[in-house]
């Protein structure tokens, strides 16, 4: 399974912001090499727009009023059109690309999770003080476990069911609507709906266990 | 599992998803006899996907709304800002001064807070929502808010306040408490083990509390169990607890697929099924296992989720002496035990002794894998534990009635089909909610927690019933019915030969029959129950309880004649038992329920006289100091106020019912239904003595309360609501009433559409709409509000004959405002004439006296 580096988080600042990094070629290339099933070219793909998804994401941070208007699903749409544009992909590798970018934003953000739990692992704030214990609160960085442990039950749902993680990346971490999947995916609305209901029931289990934080005591 | 394997798995889930109820068991049926290799893995995708459907954890643009973006977002805004910075400010929440912080989560900070307000200095924690508030959040500590408001022990720390702080965001004030968890207290203090267990029994005692006010903590672990300096235990943290009563838990802590702590989750909470009281059972035996033994009773792989599921599934708990065994095995040295002895001030050889035998027998029972076969009740375990330390033989070596009863639900689970799997373990828990209740009753807590656990137990059915699909609703009804009924069937070989053992669990049976509207069954139950009390000697106490419980059977039948005999019966059963020392006996006296029944029997049959003396007998004859806080007497003084407006007697009910005010506010706090049914009760005096203002702020408050209570668009609402809206129509706002109105019918929705509330709000809303159109003001769409009018009389008219017959008022004034729409709409030169015809029928069906009448005089000389 792909893993990516979480150097790519803190080594992207020499990029200029709205520059993009993928020449459109490379995604031509890479796309038509998945498409005949080449090992990797969907890693590498991924990979690649990695970091112009993150780029865009701080032009668009730029041109809005703040972080309320960053939107996960404006986020991947653009990266998809600036990517796409003057690649000369047609028809479905066109529409096949888009789940490409649904994929990456899944990246950048597990991997952001990451980092910040290593943070909140190794922050002062920890230190095993008597006032931590005294109030029971939530638990610590519930929510950052939650993605992480989904991202875990999608690498194991991905040997059995590699669509049902492609309909997730385009719902869940995409945000696209029903029509924008089905059309990602080249298959009908409806079963997109189905997938996305089994999927859902799927991970649900997977994940009735595993977004917990594991207990550091 | 394979590619292959699980391509079958979807077809399969897919068919059963898309088929309609009646093919779902007929498929499933085929799919047990086809594939049943498939099944348990179909099955479980099947409940997985009813809560998915539930809850939309997984929800699209759920990651949207989440911390975590918004983290994300900030720190390619401007590399990392702190989140604290949010909470910089100084600031003040209620009268409390925000201190430093104490701790912080995924969704709160703990602040210590001082109060500033007044002469006495008060040190308490304050939980906020730490940063923005996202969506829940805040309901899910106004839900821990209402939870907490319900516990009142020593053993559980206290809700001190709550409201909003000065950022505008919702804050609660927690009793602060300067302690440790109970594992560090014991290794500290290198407690025994005998002062470990006795220590732990407080935190037994302080779940029992909770249970018996139907809220299940979840979250048991040692550092959600404090012991502060003087060696007192406090349970903190119901921050994910549920309240078993879906009323009132609007589904936000209602979440199954929810935050657990793997350390201490019991089995059913990794499978994603219903919590109930076993799960905090299983926490707190996990947690005394590990103060005693230094480990957990399960060889652990890893320290991830999934390693303690697998072992929690897979592995029988072990024995602690055997767990202390492997300990020293697997550190290849002694020193690890020896000093595990000496921190129980202890040698390792007496350790082991310890270990043995009743404790053994104690944790099998404790961690069962099964919900209903561990102990019934925190109560009990306690019990237990004393008796272990007493050198009292335990319970735990002997088969009990729950356990037989468990049995029975063990037997027939698989026989049931998949939507009844969910019925069913709900039903285990309400079972066990109903046990736990009876706890309560015996510890004398408020005899009332009986018929508040009953309400609860009754929603909690209707819940079940609501919330199944309506076109599944009769299989769930019926299966949730038959579930009772062969539980019965099981118990019936127990109760040929020991029927008072059995007398206490179908008495709670019956009361849920009862409370599901299956009088035929309750009554036969009440029959047997007052049978084995007859036939025993010395009990008369538990016979006058009987006979009063049948009693509200036969009234609910309607038949007060045979109520009436019971009343007698038992006023004179308890005057001789009563005889010498009143306050002898354990089963409190039945005499003014009696004459409170003997009151509504005369109400009912519209002797007001004799109703309001008995009334006034059973406050008057028992205003004793130990009834001074028993809400049931506040009932029949409602009931008494209820018969004085029937009376027309308003200014003596309204004394009474302020009486009642008062006294539910003092026993619940402000905001209780019952404190809102009282109000509600006062609002329409008011009302009828047409105090509107008055009657308006009275509506307004106990609507407040309610929809504190229970949240908004509930259907107890519907009432004050439409007063609202009359309320508006006397003041002659109907455009106002017209909102009210909405309201009204809105928080009917989940009722059946001939539901007479239903009826009646949709009339009142068509009047309204009438009214509203005929005073054609400048911006008011007077044609569409005919239009809608007509709508909603054409469709309730019908429905309105069917059920109260052609000469009802109901119907008279609705057929009223539908001749207004007619002549609104569209004036012919019949219209004038339908209405002398229709005033002469009202005037003869209702008489010349009825205030129809007047309204449709008054009409009919407008018309012309």
């Amino acid at each position: 399974m792909m893993q990516l580096k979480s150097s790519n988080l803190r080594g992207d600042t020499t990029t200029v912001p709205g520059q993009l990094v993928v020449a459109p070629s490379d995604v031509t290339l890479l796309l038509a090499a998945h498409r005949r099933g080449e090992a990797g070219a969907l890693d590498r793909l991924v990979d690649l727009v990695y970091d112009d998804l993150r780029n865009i994401a701080r032009t668009q941070l730029r041109k809005r009023s703040g972080r309320r208007d960053l939107e996960t699903t404006a986020l991947v749409s653009e990266t998809y059109l600036r990517l796409i544009e003057g690649s000369g992909l047609v028809g479905s590798s066109r529409d096949h690309f888009l789940a490409v970018c649904a994929r990456a934003m899944r990246f950048v953000l597990i991997d952001f999770a990451r980092e910040r739990t290593a943070q909140k692992r190794g922050g002062p704030s920890d230190a095993e003080t008597l006032e931590d214990e005294l109030i029971g609160i939530e638990q610590e960085g519930a929510e950052l476990e939650t993605v992480l442990a989904l991202h875990e039950a999608l690498e194991k749902l991905e040997g059995t069911a590699p669509r049902l993680v492609q309909v997730v990346e385009c719902r869940y971490f995409a945000g696209l609507s029903l029509e924008e999947t089905s059309t990602a995916l080249g298959t009908s609305t409806r079963t997109v709906e189905r997938d996305w209901r089994l999927a859902r029931a799927q991970l649900l289990r997977l994940l009735s266990v595993g977004h917990m934080p594991p207990e550091t005591d | 599992m394979n590619e292959e394997l699980w391509q079958q798995v979807e077809a399969w889930f897919h068919r059963l998803t898309d088929a309609s109820t009646n093919e779902r068991s007929s498929l499933l049926h085929s799919l047990h006899l086809e594939a049943p290799e498939l099944e348990e893995e179909v099955l479980a995708l099947l409940a997985s996907d009813q809560s998915a459907t539930d809850q939309e954890p997984l929800s699209v643009g759920r990651l949207q709304g989440s911390a975590l973006w918004d983290e994300f977002a900030d720190a390619l805004e401007d590399g990392r800002r702190r989140p604290e910075a949010d909470d910089a400010e100084p600031m003040l929440a209620g009268p409390f001064r925000v201190g430093r912080e104490l701790g912080r989560g995924g969704m709160a900070v703990v602040h210590l807070g001082e109060r500033v307000d007044g002469d006495f200095r008060q040190v308490v924690a304050l939980k906020r929502l730490t940063g923005a508030d996202r969506k829940g959040f805040t309901e899910r500590l106004l839900a821990e808010r209402r939870i907490l408001a319900e516990l009142r022990h020593p053993n559980i720390a206290q809700l001190i306040d709550g409201g909003t702080d000065s950022s505008g965001r919702p804050y609660l004030a927690l009793e602060y408490i300067q302690g440790l968890p109970i594992d560090e207290y014991c290794d500290q203090h290198k407690l025994s083990l005998t002062e470990r267990i006795k220590l732990f029994i407080q935190a037994c005692t302080a779940v029992q509390h909770a249970h018996s006010k139907l809220v299940v903590h979840r979250d048991l672990k040692p550092s959600n169990i404090l012991v502060d300096q003087r060696a007192q235990i406090k349970l903190l943290d119901f921050g994910i607890a549920r309240i078993l009563d879906p009323a009132r838990d609007p589904g936000l802590t209602g979440n199954e697929a929810r935050p657990l702590t793997p350390r201490y989750a019991a089995p059913e909470q990794f499978l994603g099924a219903p919590s109930t009281t076993a799960t905090d059972i299983y926490g707190l035996g996990i947690v005394l296992f590990e103060l005693l033994v230094g480990r957990l009773p399960y060889e652990v792989s890893g320290t991830d989720a999934s390693s303690y599921k697998r072992a929690v599934l897979e592995q029988e708990a072990i024995a602690p002496l055997q767990a202390l065994n492997t300990l020293s095995l697997g550190s290849a040295d002694t020193t690890g035990l020896a000093e595990l002895a000496a921190g129980r001030s202890t040698g390792v050889r007496q350790l082991r002794r310890s270990l043995r035998g009743d404790l053994r027998a104690l944790f099998e029972k404790v961690l069962h894998k099964e919900p209903d076969r561990r102990y019934a009740s925190a109560q009990l375990f306690a019990q237990d534990l004393q008796r272990y330390v007493d050198h009292r033989p335990l319970r735990a070596r002997e088969p009990t009635v729950s356990y037989r009863l468990s049995r029975f639900v063990r037997r027939n689970r698989y026989a049931l089909v998949a939507t009844a799997l969910v019925v069913a373990s709900l039903t285990v828990g309400l079972v066990t909610a109903v046990v736990q209740a009876k706890e309560a009753r015996r510890q004398k807590l408020l005899a009332d927690a009986e018929r508040e656990s009953a309400v609860r137990v009754k929603d909690l059915l209707a819940s079940i019933i609501v919330g199944a699909d309506p076109d599944q609703t009769r299989q769930v009804k019926l299966t949730a019915v038959e579930f009772l009924e062969r539980g019965l069937a099981g118990l019936a070989p127990q109760l040929q030969e020991h029927p008072e053992d059995l007398v206490g669990l179908l008495q709670e049976i019956q009361v849920i029959y009862r409370r599901i509207g299956d009088l035929e069954r309750a009554a036969g139950l009440a029959h047997q129950i007052v049978d084995v009390h007859r036939g025993s000697e010395r009990n008369s106490g538990a016979l006058a309880q009987a006979l009063y419980n049948l009693s509200l059977i036969e009234m609910d039948r309607g038949d007060p004649d045979s109520a009436e005999k019971l009343y007698v019966e038992i006023l004179e059963l308890e005057a001789e038992r009563f005889a010498g020392d009143p306050d002898r006996s354990e089963v409190p006296d039945q005499r003014p329920f009696s004459l409170d029944g003997l009151g509504t029997v005369n109400l009912r049959r519209g002797e007001y006289a004799t109703a309001r003396e008995y009334y006034q007998k059973a406050i008057d004859g028992y205003q004793l100091e130990r009834w001074k806080d028993d809400p049931r007497i506040a009932v029949i003084e409602g009931n008494l106020g209820f018969m004085l407006v029937q009376q027309g007697k308003y200014d003596e009910a309204k004394r009474m019912y302020l009486q009642v005010v008062h006294k539910y506010r003092r026993l619940y706090g402000e905001d209780h239904s019952r404190v809102s049914i009282a109000l509600s009760n006062l609002g329409r005096i008011e009302f009828e003595q047409a105090n509107l203002a008055e009657a308006d702020k009275l509506f307004q408050q106990a609507l407040a309360i309610d929809i504190a209570v229970y949240g908004p668009n509930h259907p107890s609402q519907s009432v004050d609501l439409a007063y609202l809206g009359r309320i508006q129509m006397e003041a002659g706002l109907p455009t106002r009433a017209i909102e009210w109105y909405e309201r009204s019918l809105a928080s009917l929705a989940l009722r059946a559409l001939d539901h007479p509330r239903v009826l009646t709000a949709q009339a009142n809303l068509a009047e309204a709409l009438v009214s509203a159109a005929e005073q054609s003001h400048p911006g008011v769409d007077s044609a569409a509000m005919f239009e809608r009018a007509r709508g909603l009389l054409d469709e309730v008219i019908p429905l309105l004959v069917d059920r109260y017959g052609e000469d009802h008022g109901r119907v008279l004034s609705a057929s009223l405002s539908r001749l207004r729409v007619k002549k609104g709409i569209a004036d012919t030169d019949t219209t004038l004439a339908e209405l002398k015809s229709l005033d002469a029928e009202i005037r003869r069906a209702l008489g010349e006296d009825h205030q129809l009448a007047s309204r449709s005089g008054s009409l009919l000389e407008a018309w012309r």
